[in-house]
């Protein structure tokens, strides 16, 4: 029968099972905080004076970030601040958005709320299907704007290791080259404020682990419109894999970033400047403002 | 804490046992019993009732 003590002999509430390492609460925490500095360290996330902001939904995984990067803060010689986005979805934010400003206080950071009505004048329980296409664009452009406004170098993701493999495995199905360089090569330009993602190596399960035993004011709700079958469909499947194959997600992300490195010369569209807003885009109008007028049309046409 | 599904278990078993009877795969969940998070290799005994909370954001 397996031990179910962790080595210092208290009781096991999670077992790593790539590795067979049980671990008690305050083992598992040690293990983690450990981890994600050991990541943000080893891929050279922030620069000392760097002004950090992370995005915060409210849900465990940009709480964990915030908590972790508010904690390493001293250390690391970096100021963080929070940005939520509110998407204008009723019956779901009020909630996670509830939560964002719960976790700032207690963590005593500065929290500042963008929202998609003050910055397109339209919400997205108004928006036309698919939401989630417009909605991920519209958030990606109001969260970018935010952060310029704010002056922050960085913007700090909650992005887990569930989402880089889903994201890995979703472009190679596709066929999606340029999509899964640009997973590793944030554009940098005026416009665009860097990305880091300090969870990318912390399995989804681990992050709410941590969430629970760190008691952090956290919202475990789904939104109402997530219906990307396809990403839905792929998620199912490596947790399949993960379960009968331990270790498989970690696989994923190792042998992705294995082959980037070979893809340098790759030809990439060349990005010129949106003849709207003046934002990089491989086409005459970005994807922003091209959504932004479909969604002002959409209402028109009502 | 948060709101989880209540089940009984009908026999001594394991819990990870448990949840592929159920159909629900591990790497989605969290287990709580009497409250507190608990490794899924362990055993419950027939009667005893755990809380499956899911974790993974819409899978």
């Amino acid at each position: 029968m397996v031990s179910l003590l962790c080595s210092c002999g208290k009781k096991a509430i999670y077992l790593r099972r790539y590795s067979g390492q049980l671990f008690c609460t305050q083992h598992f925490i040690e293990y983690f905080e450990n981890k994600v500095k050991k990541v943000i360290r080893d891929r050279g996330m922030f620069s000392s004076g760097d002004r950090v902001g992370v995005a915060l939904s409210g849900g465990k995984d940009s709480a964990v970030t915030l908590y972790l990067l508010s904690r390493f803060s001293e250390e690391l010689g970096i100021e963080v601040v929070a940005i939520s986005i509110d998407e204008g979805i009723r019956g779901f934010r009020e909630n996670t958005i509830a939560k964002a400003k719960e976790l700032c206080k207690l963590l005593d950071i500065k929290h500042h709320i963008f929202s998609f009505k003050d910055a397109i004048g339209k919400e997205v329980d108004e928006f036309p299907e698919p939401k989630c296409t417009y909605c991920g664009v519209v958030r990606r452009k109001v969260l970018n704007e935010a952060a310029v406004k704010l002056k922050v170098d960085k913007l700090a993701t909650g992005h887990n290791l569930d989402d880089m493999a889903q994201a890995i495995l979703m472009n190679y199905l596709r066929g999606d080259v340029e999509r899964l360089i640009r997973l590793s090569r944030e554009i940098t330009t005026k416009h665009f404020v860097p990305k880091v993602r300090p969870l990318m190596e912390m399995p989804e399960k681990e992050v709410a682990i941590f969430a629970i035993v760190k008691k952090l004011p956290v919202s475990f709700d789904t939104c109402p419109y997530l219906h990307s079958a396809f990403r839905l469909r792929i998620k199912k499947i490596i947790n399949e894999l993960e379960r009968d194959n331990p270790g498989i997600k970690f696989s994923i992300l190792r042998g992705y970033e294995k082959i980037i490195p070979w893809l340098e010369d790759y030809p990439v569209k060349k990005l010129r400047k949106c003849k709207i807003c003046g934002a990089p885009t491989s086409q005459d109008i970005c994807k922003v403002c091209m959504i932004e007028s479909e969604i002002v049309k959409y209402k028109e046409i009502e | 804490m948060f709101r989880g599904i209540k089940i009984k278990a009908k026999k001594n078993m394991k819990i990870s046992r448990l949840l592929e009877e159920l159909d629900i795969n591990r790497e989605e969940v969290i287990v709580f019993k009497k409250g507190e998070i608990c490794v899924e290799e362990e055993e419950i005994r027939k009667g005893e009732e755990i809380e499956i909370l899911k974790v993974v954001s819409g899978g």
